[in-house]
């Protein structure tokens, strides 16, 4: 019985989502088992995918919802949203 | 959005042969610094600064590369489209060699630019008709019509 999990996060890092997040999520959306997208304001991406993630364009401020489903959506859920929530570990221009 | 206007057709590099991921950093250095004179004497740190970036995570995917950095005092965004048939090891994340490579340097305050540069290439790439037309290419006018073409409206 497949778990679905939605999180609102925001992309607070003042970059955006460029490539170095999206190579973060991918790899952390990887280690789940779970299928795991982010749904933007007008697409969504697979959250397993570098090109898809960074087709969002999205800069500092944007506002996505991830959604998991799978046994451990949750936990992949959570891994992605701790990530979003730290910026992904930038430290403001890099 | 489309950039293919920054694109001239000096930007396009078929048949490259280059034998491996930091032998490519240096062909497209080359081309960046052929399209931008002020590169030039800066060829050095503009290949450093590839190389930097290439070890904070491959931006390899869909058998296409986007080697990526910004410079200091630069005063314009240039990119260079090299179409390599053999293919290279680029540590993708999806362990594909990369067949087409899209490298650009851009000044230091573009950030929104930029992201909007990345989406632009990543939505090409993620055609699945993209790299087998690009390995076809005989001219870079080929190549230009090419991202016209698949180039979200």
């Amino acid at each position: 019985m497949a778990d679905s999990v939605v999180r609102e996060v925001e992309v607070v890092n003042p970059l955006g989502i460029h490539a170095r997040p999206s190579h973060a999520i991918v790899s952390t959306a990887s280690r789940f088992a779970a299928a795991v997208q982010l749904r933007g304001a007008d697409r969504v991406a697979d959250a397993r995918s570098i090109l898809s993630v960074m087709t969002l364009g999205a800069v500092q401020g944007t506002r996505l919802r991830i959604e998991a489903q799978g046994a451990d959506a949750e936990a992949a859920a959570d891994a992605l949203a701790e990530l979003f929530a730290a910026g992904f570990h930038e430290r403001g221009d890099s | 959005m489309s950039y293919t206007d920054l694109l001239k057709k000096k930007a396009i590099l078929l048949d490259v042969d280059a034998g491996d991921g930091d032998r490519i950093l240096e062909v497209l250095a080359d081309g960046l610094c052929n399209l931008d004179p002020e590169l030039v004497p800066r060829r050095g740190e503009l290949l450093d600064a590839l190389r930097e970036r290439e070890t904070l995570g491959s931006t390899a995917a869909h058998m296409v590369a986007i080697p990526h950095v910004k410079l200091p005092g630069v005063k314009k965004v240039s990119i260079v489209v090299a179409v390599h048939q053999a293919g290279v090891d680029f540590r993708a994340l999806d362990g594909e060699l990369v067949h087409v490579f899209f490298s650009v340097v851009r000044p230091e305050e573009s950030a929104d630019e930029h992201l909007a540069i990345l989406r632009w290439i990543a939505d090409i790439a993620q055609h699945q008709d993209f790299v087998p037309f690009a390995r076809q290419a005989t001219e870079p006018s080929h190549i230009i019509d090419l991202l016209a073409e698949f180039s979200p409206a």
